[in-house]
């Protein structure tokens, strides 16, 4: 039976009867259409039309509640007022104790020439690199431990500034605030490891980082020369500064300091200086060390003169060098010039070389074309398979004669000769031999039984 | 056709479409009075649409897809989310009494006792409500599968899938009907 059949005979007997058609006649014409939304059928055959609406409130509404929390959190975080002072991202929120502070980046200038200080740490700058300028360490302890003192000039850049604070990790590394007086001495006063000032750093005073030596001998001064020849340790230290803002937010920067050479750098220095222990040389790492003479409290920099006269020596060793670069610069053009030169010469014998062997090799080629059609012409003429019977020469023509005849045989071919050459006896053939043979039809022909078939061989090629 | 005013041109149509409706409410739906709402639903969206149709198969075509919808509508009702309607038996029953062609005989009509054509009412009933809808619009309505996808809003493979699904449902219980 068939199912389609059957389906439809069932569902036929399914229809409307006449008080559901009635009911539904008197409610669409009784219904209030001012409250129907017209052509509501596309929503069902034209969602793509109906739809945008939809889907453009559904595009729009993530980015509204986007700019809204935004806005939230914009007006709920306090105003930015040091966005001047760093451009790195603020850090987390920090907590300590009851007390909660926001740690913010800043920079940090560092040296006498205001460099910018990288990203992993402070730059200090020793004091070699000012000349003329005198120290006076009266108002320092012991300060014939000190083995070198560093420029540490720090400033902060930013608004809001309250306390400025820095800190130092080893004793050995201590504070030094140098004031210029007026004859324009720098007079160092000792400040320990931590060092603060409210708001910016005075403008007039410069801070100073010295290194102490830890020996317990007084007597022994790393400032001597002997000590500086003896070698010298190597004080690390980490270096923090710590800015606190008016609103009490906190800024942090700390670097790794670390101070002292090997020994082979106190030599050369030593080597380079002037007799009477003074000296300024660049160690292996390209820092300058200032060496002190045993008396601390002298004098222990160069005059104008003599470091006019210095400089005056460095800038003419610098031009002599300059020179000699320059020469030998011209001189490595000369010889590569030579080269190429030379190069181009070889090219052009290489040239010509390659175009006479060229010829060469295209007549070569010519004779080689022509000894191959000479021998195809010649393998054509051999190649063919031929016999002699009575001193004449019959070439195979491919054609089989098996017509009916008599079995017996007019010769027999007896012996064989290489294919590559044309049969010279009688008998003989240059593809084998024990095949007979009977003269065809034409005194030309011979027909020879060769596999079975009589192979039809004449004398006109 | 000028709507409203053409009210016989109107009821024309219903009639020589209403049973197409009904049919297909009564077989999604199963139940009588709601097929009866889908039937003026439609025909009430009909008459306020104002379409203009192409031809006799688009209007056939539209009010089997509005009805499809509708049905659907109803099944998301929180109403029928919520009440339990019974067991198959008994809305088949309820289907039955409401047609008036088939008397509900019991255990005796399930799918596995197919033999005769009055039982294959009850076989396509309790089929899952989207295969019933391919059964009936692709063997009493006639229509192509490309149709179909386009009143139910599906791929034309997913109408061949249903369709292969609902006949190996129903030749387990029927394997004399050819398909």
């Amino acid at each position: 039976m068939n199912f389609k059949n059957a389906f439809k005979k069932q569902c036929s007997g399914i229809n409307v009867n006449d008080d559901i058609y009635n009911d539904a006649l008197n409610s669409i014409y009784n219904h209030d259409y001012s409250t129907t939304q017209e052509n509501t059928g596309k929503s069902y055959f034209a969602n793509k039309h109906s739809r945008p609406g939809h889907r453009f409130i559904a595009a729009v509404a993530p980015v509204f509640a986007a700019a809204f929390i935004a806005l939230i959190i914009i007006y709920a975080l306090p105003p930015d007022t040091y966005s001047d002072i760093g451009t790195d991202a603020s850090e987390a929120l920090h907590t300590t104790g009851n007390n909660t502070f926001t740690i913010r980046p800043f920079t940090v200038l560092a040296g006498p020439a205001g460099e910018e200080v990288t990203k992993d740490g402070i730059s200090i700058t020793e004091i070699g690199y000012i000349y003329g300028r005198r120290y006076d360490l009266s108002e320092v302890s012991n300060p014939e431990k000190l083995t070198a003192i560093y420029d540490v000039s720090l400033t902060t850049r930013g608004t809001g500034i309250s306390i400025t604070e820095y800190y130092s990790s080893n004793s050995q590394c201590i504070f030094l605030l140098g004031t210029p007086d007026a004859n324009g001495t720098i007079v160092m006063k000792e400040l320990g490891t931590t060092y603060s000032t409210a708001g910016s750093e005075d403008s007039n005073s410069s801070l100073y980082l010295a290194v102490r030596d830890s020996s317990n001998d007084a007597s022994k001064s790393v400032l001597s020369d002997s000590a500086a020849d003896s070698g010298s340790q190597t004080v690390t230290s980490e270096i923090s500064v710590c800015v606190t803002f008016t609103d009490n937010s906190m800024s942090l920067k700390k670097c790794e300091f670390s101070a002292g050479k090997s020994s082979s750098s106190h030599k050369n220095s030593s080597d380079g200086s002037s007799s009477d222990g003074n000296s300024a040389s660049a160690g292996p790492d390209g820092d300058v060390r200032l060496y002190l003479g045993t008396d601390y409290t002298s004098e222990t920099t160069l005059s104008s003169k003599e470091y006019a006269e210095a400089l005056a020596t460095q800038q003419a060793e610098i031009k002599r060098l300059k020179q000699q670069i320059i020469e030998a610069q011209i001189r490595i053009a000369e010889s590569e010039v030579k080269v190429i030169e030379k190069n181009i010469r070889m090219t052009e014998a290489e040239i010509k070389s390659a175009e006479a062997k060229a010829a060469a090799v295209e007549a070569e080629v010519k004779s080689a074309e022509a000894r191959a059609k000479e021998n195809a012409s010649v393998r054509s003429c051999i190649s063919t398979d031929a016999i002699m019977v009575n001193g004449t020469v019959y070439y195979r023509t491919g054609r089989t004669n098996n017509v009916a005849r008599c079995g017996v045989m007019d010769g027999y071919i007896t012996s064989e000769c290489i294919p590559s050459k044309l049969p010279s006896e009688d008998n003989q053939s240059n593809f084998g031999s024990g095949f007979g043979y009977q003269f065809g039809s034409s005194d030309d022909t011979i027909d020879v039984y060769i596999d079975n078939n009589w192979q039809v061989f004449t004398s006109t090629r | 056709m000028n709507w409203p005013d053409n009210k016989p041109g109107f009821e024309r149509l219903m009639k020589l479409y209403g049973n197409d409706v009904y049919r297909m409410a009564v077989l999604k739906l199963q139940d009588a009075e709601e097929a009866k709402d889908v039937y003026q639903t439609v025909f009430l969206k009909m008459y306020c649409c104002r379409k203009d149709f192409e031809s006799d198969t688009h209007i056939l075509h539209w009010l089997l897809k509005v009805t499809v919808n509708e049905c659907i509508n109803i099944h998301r009702s929180s109403w029928h989310r919520n009440v339990i309607t019974g067991t198959d038996e008994q809305l088949i029953e309820t289907a039955d009494k409401m047609t008036g062609i088939h008397t509900y005989t019991g255990s005796n009509n399930s799918i596995s006792s197919i033999d005769s054509g009055s039982g294959v009412w009850d076989a396509v009933s309790r089929l899952p409500q989207r295969y019933r809808d391919v059964i009936y619009l692709y063997y009493y309505e006639e229509l192509s599968t490309a149709e179909i996808a386009s009143i139910l809003g599906i791929m034309q493979t997913g109408v061949r899938s249903r369709l292969k699904r609902a006949r190996d449902i129903l030749k387990k219980g029927a394997e004399n009907y050819e398909f």
